[in-house]
């Protein structure tokens, strides 16, 4: 009897041994699953299915992007059945959560466990940078499908599938000085990396063509109230703005509600007054202008298949140069494997294929500086305006 | 800087320190009278203002997405609070579990709001009659900021009354003072708490709605307006409403003045002052040292 009872006395020590025995296998089963098709293999086989990893922020300040660039990737795929050349083409979505500690995992999870041939990364410039040599080192080629900082140039396994912030804001800076003919101007941007970039790239063209930085003034990134900064905008000819997300949609309200917008006329980087951040600045938007290579506006045959086959998948996501820019990427992905034929699986060869790249991208030709790895694209001016209650971009013309 | 300058940083500082006062001064009473420290409150005033500019629109519907505002971050407040009441014994006595469960209440509110919302940043404009700006001495000063100070200044007159006017206030300003007294008086703490709560909630409710058209809805705003919420309560003493308003002036303006005269150290300026504040008093200009 006294052994039945200690028997049941052990017993909530014996169940908790046996749950946490349950939870450790399904923690190991879910992890087998979840790297799923490693021990397929048949990669290396010219009718194997060749495998993309894909890296997009799904979490994090980037959160927002990463969605509307995944189904805007797969619908490029899914246009071309999935296929090129007969052979299938898998892609695999991980989150790089905006951090870049993330996305490294995350990719060597791709290339050791999903034995992937190429990855699309990333939306973060500083994950881009942080995976940028790992892949180098394994030989996986590398294409990021929005504008990204420098600083891939020295892989050549490494493109990106978009021109460099700081490029189109140099473009715009010349522009301002020669055709809209502004003599001073003076610089806000945030201060970080990208306001930067956008901000010494204007700064240059402004400079070079003529004109004259009259101030540059640098905000914390995630500003609040602009306002004192505004008050020390002063007297120019022209205000450039280096601003996105959040920031953009508060500095352009403030900029205007301060009066400055009727007294000196405001342009900026393209993510200013991009699609997605236009309706919550509100009319406070109207008579901005911009330079970017790319605007939901823009009349091309290309850009027109991307928006029906964006709102052919039924998902209420607005057209910006996120999603064009994955779409994009799609293409250049399956021109490369096309040219790349049965060598695909090979990182060399196929990142030599995505460099040589030429295809029509929404915004127009696309194709890669031989020496960086960025692509070369037109730059686009363009104004906001109100039509019928609605802001939109009105294109003014190509500026590069 | 010319006289009309040094005048415009002052406003400007003084109208964004009257709408840190709305956020602040729920987060000190919570603080000073049931010495909880809800994390979650950041988090409120997120969903609060995504709410608002979900509601908002042009004439009358600028005002019922601020009250809209204003009951939702009264309601969560009570749900945290609620939440907290749940298992009292050990939360309400321990600052860390407080710490541990708000924090996981401010995740929980930030993460419903961005699915709902899908993380993109909104705002909307401000109501016809309160647009534009006027110009005076060379400088303008947009009209809404003024109507910004003045709903804060007449909330907080409101809730001054409250405080020093009333039964409730006068028990609110006992319980901070000295706990174990009012209890001792027979006065239940649990309906009081009840009572900060919500209004701690509704104050950062509002404060969301008010201050969208200016300051906007963004992901990162739970941590961000925390942090002003901290700096403010710290420097003026944890409970008091006095010193949460003259804490709140004083960050508004060094904030204007640190931007204005050091643009990269902006933020260095505001934190620095709560360095130097606490080092000559440390428990904050009004504070009392913690019994």
């Amino acid at each position: 009897m006294s052994r039945i009872r200690v028997l049941r006395a052990g017993g909530p020590r014996r169940l908790s041994v046996v749950s946490a025995c349950l939870a450790a296998a399904t923690l190991v089963l879910s992890a087998c699953s979840s790297t799923g098709g490693g021990a397929d293999g048949g990669n290396a086989a010219s009718n194997g299915p060749i495998k993309i990893g894909v890296l997009l922020p799904y979490t994090g300040p980037f959160g927002l992007y990463g969605k509307p660039m995944e189904v805007a990737l797969r619908a490029r795929f899914d246009q071309a059945n999935n296929k090129v050349d007969g052979r299938p083409v898998q892609l695999v979505f991980e989150d790089e959560a905006t951090d870049a500690g993330t996305a490294v995992s995350k990719a060597t999870k791709l290339i050791d466990s999903d034995h992937v041939s190429a990855v699309v990364c990333c939306a973060t410039g500083a994950a881009t940078l942080a995976v940028g040599p790992i892949l180098a080192e394994r030989g996986i080629p590398q294409l990021g499908p929005i504008p990204n900082p420098s600083g891939l140039s020295k892989y050549p396994t490494a493109a990106v599938a978009a021109p460099t912030a700081g490029h189109d804001a140099t473009v715009l800076g010349r522009y301002a000085a020669t055709s809209l003919g502004y003599k001073s101007a003076v610089v806000v941007a945030s201060d970080f990396a990208y306001g930067h970039e956008v901000a010494d790239g204007f700064a240059a063209g402004f400079t070079k063509a003529g004109g004259h930085v009259v101030k540059t003034i640098m905000a914390p990134l995630g500003t609040n109230d602009f306002g004192s900064y505004l008050s020390q905008v002063g007297d120019a000819d022209v205000t450039f703005g280096g601003f996105a997300g959040a920031d953009a949609i508060r500095f352009v309200q403030q900029y205007d509600s301060f009066g400055l917008k009727s007294r000196i006329p405001l342009i900026g980087h393209g993510p200013m007054v991009t699609e997605l951040v236009l309706n919550q600045i509100g009319d406070a938007a109207i008579g901005v202008g911009a330079g970017f290579y790319y605007s939901s506006t823009l009349d091309n045959p290309a850009n027109k298949e991307f928006l029906a086959a964006m709102a052919a998948t039924n998902k209420p996501i607005v057209p910006s140069h996120f999603t064009a820019g994955a779409w994009a990427t799609g293409g250049v992905l399956i021109d490369a494997i096309h040219r790349a034929g049965d060598q695909a699986t090979d990182g060399k060869t196929l990142a030599k294929a995505i460099r040589t790249s030429h295809i029509e991208a929404p915004w127009g030709p696309l194709r890669f500086d031989p020496k960086t790895g960025y692509a070369l694209a037109p730059t686009y001016y363009y104004e906001v305006t109100k039509d019928g209650g609605h802001l939109h971009h009105k294109i003014v013309g190509t500026i590069s | 800087m010319s006289v009309a300058d040094v005048g415009l940083q002052l406003a400007l500082g003084l109208s964004f320190g009257l709408l840190l006062f709305l956020l602040a001064s729920g987060f000190t009473l919570t603080f000073g009278l049931a010495r909880f420290v809800n994390l979650a409150h950041g988090a409120v005033f997120l969903v609060s203002g995504y709410v608002a500019t979900s509601l908002a629109g042009p004439g009358w519907r600028f005002l019922t997405a601020v009250l809209a505002a204003g009951l939702t971050g009264l309601v969560l407040s009570l749900g945290v609070y609620g939440l907290a009441r749940l298992r009292w014994r050990q939360v309400g006595a321990n600052e860390l579990t407080q710490v541990l469960l708000t924090f996981g209440a401010l995740l929980l509110f930030s993460d419903a709001a961005r699915s709902y919302w899908g993380g993109v940043p909104r705002s909307f404009p401000e109501p016809e009659i309160l647009s534009g700006s006027w110009s005076i001495g060379g400088v303008s000063f947009p009209v809404y900021r003024a109507f910004m100070a003045a709903a804060a200044l007449v909330l907080g007159a409101a809730l001054w009354w409250l405080q020093e006017r009333t039964r409730f206030g006068a028990f609110v300003r006992a319980g901070v003072d000295d706990r174990e007294m009012l209890e001792a008086s027979g006065i239940s703490p649990r309906p009081l708490f009840l009572a900060v709560f919500a209004l701690s909630g509704l104050l950062a409710g509002l404060a969301a709605g008010i201050g969208a058209p200016v300051i906007g809805v963004a992901m990162g705003q739970e941590f961000s307006v925390l942090v002003f919420a901290f700096v403010v309560v710290v420097l003026g003493g944890p409970g008091s409403l006095t010193g949460a308003f003259v804490a709140s002036l004083v960050v508004g303006i060094a904030d204007a003045f640190g931007k204005a005269l050091l643009p990269t150290f902006a933020e260095f300026t505001m934190m620095a002052l709560v360095v130097i504040v606490l080092a000559w008093r440390p428990a904050g200009l009004f504070g009392r040292v913690a019994r």
